[in-house]
């Protein structure tokens, strides 16, 4: 157990230093500010273009706000698959005794304390400059939604990413799923806008889940009443990372099989 | 060091890579890369996989090391199953491949170094004097604390090293441990890899460099198209052109349709042209040399022949003659 946590915090470590070997502290928080700030803009700009009052610009920036997790939640995991193949280290690291899916994990751990960096910081902006009113928010509860929030996106990202063992292809798998959350996870509109067949795929993401309680607890909700949707993230969290860790077995056998751990 | 116990043991080790799977357009078709493989290497060894481009040399240290499933056929290291035992083996022996690529270039060799270490679960109290100790025997001490983005080519393979060794390995797996070093680097390479021979540490090598593997290797298995085709010491390989003479033909245009003549001349067993600046170099392994040259000569007249020179077998002949000859 110790020697799984050695690997995850020394994964996590790498992808630190890999990160802060590029952009200084002041680009990198530059990049955090203005990546929210654009997003956010856009989206509001467009609901105000739309007039709908059932999407206005505040609700939009709030559904931005939360949805920033998703870069470094699903979309940071799944690149590092990527990356790890790009630079030939993941055949090093599958020739060690530690499991792939402890090195995923430790990558899960800094993405996340980078998401809920980018969230808070998206959150602050959104009340700041687009008319978000967290007044009646619990701070408390707040943080607690975006925990589970970040730990079931996490998750996503991690079952996402076990397929950037076996296939070249887990950065696609990864974009896409960064646009399907805009677009399914109520994001910039509510779900109900959505064509009816289209609706029930998006109680598939967390981000629904953690986008709706973020809403109500913005609306002054405590954490009596929200627990069922965080129950839901938990569950679904707790099920992606079992899942992922499987399909981390799967791919490493059939990459293993295969002789693609080298193909980039 | 020949009568040590048997750490490595491959039987009928074979791997085909499967055609690839593609929504769209040809996969391409199934590659038969190592075929019906059997060889074993000694406790203390420097074994020798020598072969050109493309003949299964990697493929065979993949299946050895637990980075690839061999389709059929058994291999065990130091007693353990290297499919069914990977995870076991895993933190035994380790693997170095040449090249640019297996580092993480942003980060600096010593924390290239201490990752690998907490991969291999090395204690923590261990990790800083075996690092240390490492990068003075490669020799980047004084670059421990820089980008690997920085380093030489040199000096990366060194940290490849370095890397391999950081769990302090039973069996060493050197994949073209020198291929692109400059010629001080690769003497470099090669003393160390003898001095981690003269430690214990079993070593398997692969190289296409016939010198290296004739100064380095106790034992070689000579490789092409996926089989072995001789097993033995470097001396018992030139054995197989013990009785044989060279000639030594350098001229301007010498190309495969020569080659392919010469081989054809009675008595000739194999024939290599390797192409130098602005000239070709034959050499042709044969029974009786001295009576084959007039014979030789008339047939590259028209070739803008330089010279011809008898010359001993090496190696190289040897091997030319293994893997092309008759």
């Amino acid at each position: 157990m110790m020697r799984n946590v050695t690997g995850i915090k020394a994964s996590a470590l790498v992808a630190m230093r890999s990160q802060f070997a590029v952009v200084g502290p002041v680009l990198w928080l530059i990049q955090i500010f203005s990546t929210a700030l654009f997003q956010m803009w856009f989206f509001v700009l467009v609901s105000d273009f739309a007039g709908d009052p059932a999407a206005g610009p505040a609700y939009v920036a709030l559904g931005n706000a939360v949805s920033s997790l998703t870069y470094a939640a699903v979309y940071g995991v799944t690149m590092a698959a990527g990356s790890e193949k790009h630079i030939g280290t993941m055949a090093s690291i599958l020739g060690t005794p530690t499991r792939m899916y402890y090195v995923f994990l430790g990558k899960g751990a800094y993405q996340s304390v980078i998401g809920l960096f980018t969230v808070t910081v998206s959150l602050l902006l959104s009340s700041w400059l687009f008319g978000v009113d967290l007044s009646g928010a619990d701070p408390l509860t707040l943080a607690t939604v975006l925990v589970v929030t970040c730990f079931a996106m996490v998750g996503f990202g991690m079952v996402i990413g076990s397929v950037g063992v076996y296939l070249r292809s887990s950065m696609v798998l990864g974009s896409i799923v960064l646009y399907l959350g805009l677009l399914l996870c109520g994001v910039n509109f509510p779900i109900a806008y959505l064509p009816g067949w289209l609706q029930p795929a998006s109680y598939a993401f967390p981000l629904t889940y953690g986008v709706e309680a973020v809403r109500r607890v913005a609306m002054g909700a405590g954490l009596a009443d929200v627990s069922h949707l965080l129950i839901v993230m938990l569950a679904m969290g707790a099920a992606f990372y079992v899942l992922a860790y499987l399909l981390f077995e799967v791919f490493e056998r059939l990459a293993l099989r295969r002789g693609s751990l080298d193909m980039f | 060091m020949s009568d040590g116990e048997a750490v490595i043991e491959a039987e009928g080790l074979t791997k085909v890579y499967p055609a690839a799977f593609r929504l769209f357009g040809d996969g391409g078709r199934e590659k038969l890369a190592v075929d019906n493989v059997t060889f074993n290497v000694r406790r203390g060894e420097i074994f020798g996989l020598l072969g050109p481009n493309g003949a299964g040399k990697t493929t065979t240290v993949k299946m050895l090391s637990t980075l690839l499933i061999p389709t059929s056929g058994k291999a065990t290291v130091l007693g353990l199953d290297v499919v069914r035992d990977a995870g076991k083996l895993r933190s035994r022996i380790n693997l170095v491949s040449g090249g640019e690529r297996g580092l993480y270039f942003r980060l600096t060799g010593r924390q290239n170094l201490e990752f690998f270490s907490d991969m291999y679960h090395v204690p923590r109290e261990e990790k800083r004097r075996r690092i240390t100790n490492l990068l003075e025997i490669v020799g980047l001490t004084e670059a421990a604390d820089v980008r690997v983005e920085e380093y030489s080519r040199g000096m990366k393979q060194r940290l490849h090293l370095a890397r391999g060794l950081v769990n302090e390995p039973e069996v060493l797996f050197l994949d073209e441990p020198t291929l692109g070093l400059d010629p001080e680097i690769s003497r470099e390479t090669r003393a160390l890899i003898r001095h981690l021979s003269e430690e214990g540490v079993t070593i398997l090598l692969t190289t296409h460099y016939m010198f290296e593997a004739d100064e380095l290797c106790d034992r070689l298995a000579i490789i092409s198209e996926g089989r072995i085709k001789a097993l033995g010491s470097p001396y018992s390989m030139k054995e197989a052109v013990r009785n044989d003479s060279i000639i030594e033909v350098e001229a301007r245009e010498l190309g495969e349709a020569q080659r392919r003549e010469l081989a054809d001349l009675p008595g000739v067993s194999a024939v290599s042209v390797e192409h130098l600046e602005g000239r070709q170099r034959a050499r042709i392994v044969v029974a009786n040399a001295p009576g084959l040259i007039p014979t030789v000569a008339a047939m590259l007249e028209s070739r803008r022949v330089i010279s011809i020179r008898v010359d001993q077998p090496t190696l190289e002949d040897a091997y030319i003659k293994l893997v092309n000859g008759r």
